[in-house]
């Protein structure tokens, strides 16, 4: 079995590309990253190329959850131990991928979430964004009984179990704090731990008012769907214990 | 007087049903969905056969105005018809997805393949 795969789903990133593979020469050497090309329309196929990575290009623009569904199907097919969620914006940080992974290497974890709000001092967001964020927080816990702190992030990491749960099964547009439930409906321990993440580099985060109030309704209708749902059959996989993780 | 607009009405439905029917001839409509259709086509074929059905259906749903029947039933069909292509849109949709995600991960794999001929090749089988 393979170790990690650092799934980088990327729409027009041509530009974040270099800047994100840098960080993850220096500090994630090891792992496999894996680009999924969402049907962008800049150079973000041939740069992936360039950077000497595996890409898996979509023949059109599927939006986030399908683009991390594909990396998880390739995950699941290709044998892989681990699959982390690492966006090809520049937001996440290859430094913290260790602290990510630790859970799942000892076994304490299906699921890691990097939670922006563990740390002191907490991130500035901007109001709008922080009241959807309190509201996730709030719905997911009152169904969850488990206080997840960053319903949103969506650096987050999957052990073998829950990324082959995953793969055949994965929401769409804006699927972080619906996956939660998925995950925990399902019996899949999550752990948050604290991640440091770099505030958007380039451009500015284009949703609009009306646009998130539209997501705000369609997830959090998604998550109450998700709580009344039966859980799914799932086959028993056997407790991933890839410690040799960090003997490497 | 009124065995006019029966007439019509019959002549009407049988046009619509002959008109799905060409359709799934042709190979332009499916039977999964010309089946609603059809159904629709024969209601309406009864009401003009039976009139009174109306007003003994307003009469049990205690429905004082008989014609509104034929409006509510119109409404109810078109409800049923547009529930049933919203269903059918989003297989479309997911089915539309997964295949796009399976022409991703084949297009890689091909090319894995023709650039490291006796190399272990990734594995495509799927589930």
């Amino acid at each position: 079995m393979k170790q990690v795969l650092i799934i980088i789903p990327a729409y027009n990133e041509a530009s974040n590309l270099p800047t994100v593979f840098a960080d993850l020469q220096q500090f994630a050497p090891d792992y496999d990253p894996l680009v999924i090309d969402d049907g962008s329309t800049d150079d973000t196929v041939a740069i992936a190329k360039q950077l000497g990575t595996k890409v898996v290009k979509l023949p059109y623009n599927l939006g986030i959850g399908g683009a991390v569904q594909t990396g998880l199907r390739f995950a699941e097919r290709q044998q892989y131990a681990v699959a982390v969620q690492f966006d090809g914006d520049g937001q996440h940080r290859a430094d913290q991928l260790a602290a990510l992974l630790a859970p799942i290497v000892n076994g304490a974890a299906d699921v890691v979430i990097g939670s922006r709000f563990l740390q002191v001092p907490a991130y500035t967001i901007p109001l709008s964004r922080r009241c959807g964020i309190a509201i996730f927080r709030w719905v997911n816990s009152l169904i969850l009984g488990q206080q997840i702190t960053d319903n949103t992030s969506g650096f987050r990491a999957y052990n073998r179990a829950a990324l082959t749960f995953l793969a055949e099964e994965y929401p769409q547009d804006y699927p972080e704090p619906e996956t939660v439930i998925l995950l925990a409906r399902n019996g899949f321990r999550i752990v948050e731990i604290p991640a440091l993440m770099r505030e958007r580099s380039g451009g500015q985060s284009s949703i609009t008012l009306l646009r998130s109030l539209y997501y705000m309704c369609k997830v959090l209708l998604a998550i109450g769907v998700r709580a009344t749902a039966r859980r799914r059959e799932r086959e028993r996989h056997e407790p991933a214990h890839p410690d040799y993780l960090y003997s490497r | 007087m009124n065995q006019r607009i029966q007439i019509i009405s019959i002549l009407g439905s049988l046009a619509v049903m002959a008109f799905v029917f060409i359709m799934i001839r042709r190979g332009k409509l499916r039977e999964e969905y010309a089946l609603i259709w059809f159904v629709a086509g024969l209601m309406l074929i009864g009401v003009s056969l039976w009139r009174d059905s109306i007003d003994l259906v307003a009469r049990l749903a205690g429905i004082y105005y008989a014609p509104s029947v034929l409006l509510l039933g119109v409404i109810v069909l078109g409800f049923i018809l547009a529930m049933h292509f919203s269903i059918a849109l989003s297989r479309l949709a997911d089915q539309n997805k997964s295949l796009a995600q399976e022409v991703a991960l084949l297009r890689y794999a091909l090319d894995a393949a023709e650039h490291q001929p006796t190399a272990d090749l990734p594995a495509v089988e799927s589930q």
